[in-house]
């Protein structure tokens, strides 16, 4: 009996050392804040693909991507079709940046494509193509992260409502540069309804502390997903 | 609401009520059932009697009629909208007794308003049962007294389910229930008193074409408008609208007026009332007479002298389309 414990205690002791051995760099993923869970299909992706869509505002349509892979990925870039019924009319778009610009394996990213100057109307459909690189960790990545947000009311003028936002640096160096918070802002089903995004042009953020950043919405946004980026 | 320091309210006696047949009528069947087969089946007949209330109860057929999100291999019970209210309201496009307008939102683009904005309410159950312990965008919530379901089936959208509120209409309610149904009109929320909703916007355009599981799709309530134009002064017509008194006047800058009595809505002045311009200023001749018809084509008319003296301004709202449109003749 003593043997097996004896054992027992080993194996664990055994466990908790090896959990405890730093393995190979992994990339700095952050995540994005969130009150909501967004509405997605049940089944990840096989790869890095679109797994949900807004509805156009005006020209412009938020997207929810999702790494299906096993690996941490980056410079992810989603080409957009937008195909307006009836008239055949294809307009198409390409994302500038998702947030967090690092997705980890089964991350999301939050962004917005602009289809040009013209509104699209309602029945619009879409189509995605995604391309991503794996993640090559490196010492000097920035990481920005958006730790808290906070909603004020509703109110009346061209501001319908504000965020605050506490981003915080989790790089290993101070970030001195712009950060962009992006918010995607969902309905009463957890379905994507648009996206917003409001940029501080100079930041000055030492690994591990934090800014606050404000962003004026013109819609309401009872339900989010936030993060933040660098540059 | 603990959290926002407000009590929740009692139980309505029509919920108290139905509370008690769920609870009777679960005993009753208990004294028949294994103790597992009691578990499942007094969940699926509370869900039932508290859907449909009495009906079920006397005329039992299958408690299955009534599904809950979750349920549907797919159909509208699980795209996680609410469903219309003229749904579960005998028909009527209006928000249900023991519910509030709580918030609102636009869809643009919309073929059921001419390829217009299309608008939302969202009306809030009045809170009775206990606190969810859960707040969001400044409200906090109650936990509903009538289950989350489908009250079609799988191919309707769900009814005392989502907790969410954008808030803009009744500010002054901190707490609820769920959304219990939506209320949906071409005319913007905020211009319609009884509502008391503020201007800010909020924006769902997947939403543009949902189609009401009933006749309804845009129409104002049913038989809810009531006409008595009776002049007050000599420049001020007095009418009801839809339960709501509304005084027509044009000012001195020659602006046709729209006066409704709702004390506490925002924009209400000191005295209840809010004021809407049905025109711009200098369309109508400064302190004119307002003459008040309804009924031609089954829509409410203003008339008033142009600014230029030699024309009338004719404003028909017409109730099909819940709006105001401005002729000039």
């Amino acid at each position: 009996m003593r043997h097996v414990v004896r054992s027992l205690v080993l194996a664990l002791a055994a466990v908790v050392i090896i959990g405890a051995i730093p393995g190979e760099a992994v990339a700095v993923t952050p995540a994005l804040l969130a009150n909501v869970e967004p509405a997605l299909p049940s089944t990840v992706p096989s790869a890095v693909a679109v797994v949900a869509n807004s509805a156009p505002v005006g020209a412009n349509v938020g997207i929810v991507a999702r790494n299906g892979t096993a690996k941490a990925v980056d410079r992810v870039k989603v080409e957009a079709t937008a195909k307006v019924p009836g008239g055949g009319t294809v307009v198409r778009a390409t994302t500038v940046k998702l947030t967090p610009a690092t997705l980890a394996p089964g991350g999301l990213a939050i962004g917005n494509l602009a289809f040009g100057k013209a509104d699209l109307p309602s029945g619009t459909t879409f189509s995605f193509k995604v391309a991503s690189k794996k993640a090559v960790p490196n010492a000097h990545d920035i990481a920005l992260e958006v730790r808290e947000a906070l909603l004020s009311r509703a109110m009346e003028g061209p501001v319908a409502q504000q965020m605050a936002v506490t981003v915080a640096n989790l790089g290993a160096k101070t970030y001195t540069g712009p950060v962009t918070v992006t918010v995607m802002c969902f309905g009463e089903a957890r379905n994507p309804a648009f996206v917003k995004t409001a940029t501080v042009k100079k930041a000055k953020v030492e690994s591990g502390a934090t800014t606050p950043v404000t962003v004026d919405l013109s819609l309401l946004c009872p339900k989010y997903m936030v993060g933040a980026s660098a540059r | 609401m603990s959290s926002a320091g407000q009590e929740p309210q009692r139980p309505s006696r029509a919920i108290a009520f139905t509370n008690w047949l769920v609870s009777r009528t679960s005993r009753a069947l208990e004294r028949g059932t294994s103790r597992r087969g009691f578990l499942i089946g007094s969940a699926m007949v509370g869900t039932a009697v508290a859907v449909a209330g009495v009906d079920y109860a006397l005329h039992p057929g299958s408690a299955y009629a009534f599904v809950v999100p979750g349920e549907c291999a797919g159909g509208f019970c699980e795209d996680g909208y609410t469903e219309f209210c003229c749904a579960i309201n005998n028909g009527i496009n209006a928000c249900p007794v023991n519910t509030f307008a709580g918030g609102w939102w636009r869809a643009d683009s919309s073929s059921f308003c001419g390829g217009g904005t299309r608008y939302y309410i969202d009306c809030m159950q009045t809170c009775c049962g206990p606190s969810k312990n859960y707040c969001q965008n400044g409200y906090c919530y109650c936990e509903s007294c009538v289950p989350c379901n489908c009250p079609g089936g799988c191919g309707t959208r769900r009814v005392f389910c989502n907790y969410f509120r954008y808030g803009q209409c009744h500010t002054e309610i901190p707490v609820s229930g769920p959304i219990a149904c939506r209320v949906v009109s071409c005319t913007p929320p905020y211009a319609v008193a009884g509502n008391a909703c503020l201007t800010t916007p909020a924006v769902d355009n997947s939403t543009a074409e949902h189609a009401a599981n009933c006749a309804t799709n845009v129409d104002p309530a049913a038989g809810a408008a009531t006409i008595s134009p009776r002049r007050k002064a000599r420049n001020v017509i007095q009418v009801m609208l839809f339960g709501t008194l509304n005084c027509f006047l044009v000012d001195g800058e020659g602006t046709l007026l729209q006066k409704i009595y709702a004390p506490g809505a925002p924009g209400a002045d000191g005295n209840g009332w809010a004021t809407y311009s049905l025109t711009p200023a200098g369309h109508c001749s400064a302190g004119t007479d307002v003459e008040a018809e309804d009924g031609f084509q089954n829509n409410f008319h203003l008339f008033a002298k142009a600014a230029d003296g030699q024309h009338v301004i004719h404003i028909t709202y017409v109730r099909s389309q819940s709006r105001w449109v401005e002729q000039t003749h």
